[in-house]
């Protein structure tokens, strides 16, 4: 398994240390999980949501959201009432 | 007595009857903290000031005639992954260092609206993954039965904090055992509610189809009322269920008779340790003795739910986390050449091990060619747990089992072996998976750790279960198993 793949696809950059006691933890961990393999599934439907899931309506009617200053306080950078990031490229 | 090792339904006939104010219960709290708090570390931020404020307006009100809810003035810790308008909020984690909540959480608004104080917020394994409190960047919190041992986790915080008198009650989040596994490790009562009975509305989501807030307090009753409390249909909650909340607490010396009781065949299997088994087998006399017909109850898909959690909820936190890069809020950087770059410095340097490696684990078991193999195969056999408590539940309607194979283990014990971590959670993850509702009650016995004892229900079975761990509890103070704090 090439964990520092995982790494990057999860936007995490780690030492050489680190990448290797994640690779060792990482394989026992999956050697567990192969145990799943040996319960048979077949005609089993997955169970994503234990509740019927619903999306439920609510009446159309303008109702108070949170306050723009208070959600623009807790960004990091903010400018002229917008969030400022970096170079997207 | 003092007044801090009293529970809420007590303290709050206490107040209500003028035998007590409200400033003289949160100063008890208070000092129990100044006493304990410097080695337990059960906070993060105590807001010692505030509340004192709140129960001065709060017996200025009572002095006055005004008929205030039972539990106004009692003070409750609240786990740090619940958000408090204008408070801090972390997950004991660095990522979330500086970030304020902008709004409360369901859960806040009802506490508040019952006039309940706000005594601070709890320390946790950071973003609620673990099982001892060890993962938070801001230090360990240490059981106040023993404080070489573990305290239990996700939210071993609140129950250290309730077990020693530093709060009365607390609320904590529970995604595979980290309300009920901190419980039984500190000998208090921990309720995981059915799968959308609580909103999670201002709760940080870690795995959101497992997730569910509850109480931590130091009774049956408390629980019961706590939840009577918390529970309810949120609008801003599209997973709450439309259910009237029933009044638990006044049905708590109702007969049992009629309630099916089961006992887990398998809570003796290997890994359990002699004084857990021992303690299962006292409850199981116990019911014998008061003739209650126990019934044994087996769960072939047993050993499959943890490698099924641990696939499943690393999957969802892998989604639910990636919204920490630095952006909206949070720690940021300021040298960073693009956003990409952004992402991963925020995220290297503001997450701890253990959520990297949960993040690591869920990328992987979502990505394309392992998706199948891993993640799906887990949501079938999730199925089959389910099944296996909906073949129990037409025989019995609660199932006794231990809450965790283990007592509280020490300090560092586990910390180095993940897999030897996650299997403290390995009798509690089953209630998560089906979505179904479970208690941990605190069996002591000779001086020794207290022991789990762990009742779930069906899906909204939570009155069997409080009607049934009510009349545990009063049998265990028959027999000098209970502890009281």
């Amino acid at each position: 398994m090439d964990v520092r793949h995982i790494a990057k696809l999860s936007n995490l950059e780690l030492t050489e240390d680190e990448l290797r006691e994640m690779e060792e933890h990482f394989n026992a961990i999956m050697e567990y999980f192969k145990k799943l393999s040996s319960v048979d599934t077949e005609r089993v439907e997955p169970t994503f949501y234990v509740i019927k899931h619903q999306t439920p309506m609510r009446e159309d009617r303008v109702e108070k959201g949170l306050e723009r200053e208070d959600v623009l306080g807790i960004a990091p950078h903010t400018e002229g009432g917008y969030i400022r990031v970096p170079r997207i490229r | 007595m003092e007044l801090f090792e009293l529970p809420a339904w007590k303290l709050g006939k206490m107040m209500e009857s003028g035998e007590v104010t409200a400033v003289e219960v949160v100063e008890s709290v208070l000092s129990r903290i100044e006493e304990r708090e410097e080695i337990l570390h059960c906070y993060n931020e105590v807001y010692g000031e505030e509340a004192l404020q709140e129960a001065e307006e709060i017996d200025k009100r009572r002095k006055g005639g005004e008929k205030l809810p039972p539990f106004a003035g009692i003070p409750v810790a609240v786990k740090d992954n619940i958000c408090v308008k204008g408070k801090d909020i972390t997950c004991s984690s660095k990522i979330l260092k500086g970030f304020i909540s902008p709004y409360d959480a369901t859960v806040i608004r009802k506490i508040k609206s019952q006039k309940m104080i706000i005594i601070g917020r709890t320390n946790m394994d950071e973003f609620a993954m673990g099982s001892s409190t060890e993962n938070s960047a801001y230090g360990v919190t240490r059981n106040p039965l023993d404080t070489s041992k573990v305290p239990g986790g996700s939210s071993g915080g609140s129950a250290a904090a309730v077990a020693s008198g530093e709060a009365i009650v607390a609320l904590g989040s529970d995604t595979g055992g980290s309300i009920r596994q901190p419980a039984a490790f500190c000998g208090v009562v921990g309720f995981k509610p059915t799968y959308g009975l609580v909103s999670r509305y201002g709760l940080i989501a870690f795995a959101s189809s497992l997730d569910q807030i509850g109480p931590i307090t130091k009774d049956v009753r408390d629980a019961a009322a706590m939840l009577e409390i918390i529970a309810g249909k949120d609008n801003y909650d599209s997973t709450s269920l439309p259910v009237k909340v029933p009044h638990y607490s006044t049905m708590l010396e109702d007969d049992i008779s009629e309630i099916r009781v089961g006992i887990m065949e398998e809570y003796n299997a290997e890994g359990v340790s002699e004084e857990v088994i021992e303690g299962i087998e006292e409850v199981i006399d116990i019911f014998r003795t008061m003739r209650v017909n126990v019934k044994s109850v087996s769960f072939p898909h047993m050993e499959y739910a943890l490698p099924c959690y641990y696939i499943i909820a690393p999957a969802e936190a892998s989604s639910n986390l990636a919204r920490y890069d630095g952006v909206q809020y949070g720690i940021s950087e300021e040298t960073v050449e693009d956003i990409r770059e952004l992402y991963r410095k925020v995220r290297t340097s503001g997450f701890g091990k253990e959520v990297k490696r949960r993040i690591m684990m869920g990328t992987y078991v979502l990505s394309s060619g392992y998706y199948d193999a891993f993640y799906l195969k887990a949501q079938k056999v999730r199925t089959l747990i389910r099944h296996d408590f909906e073949r129990a539940f037409k025989d019995v309607d609660v199932i006794i089992g231990p809450t965790s194979p283990t007592v509280a283990f020490g300090i560092g014990e586990r910390t180095a072996d993940p897999i030897s971590m996650y299997l403290s959670d390995i009798f509690t993850i089953p209630a998560n998976l089906a979505g179904i509702s479970a208690i941990s009650i605190p069996l002591f016995k000779d001086g020794n750790l207290p022991v789990g004892i762990h009742i779930v229900g069906k899906a909204l079975g939570e009155i069997d279960i409080l009607k049934v761990s009510y009349k545990l509890e009063q049998e265990l103070k028959e027999r000098g198993l209970y502890h009281g704090i």
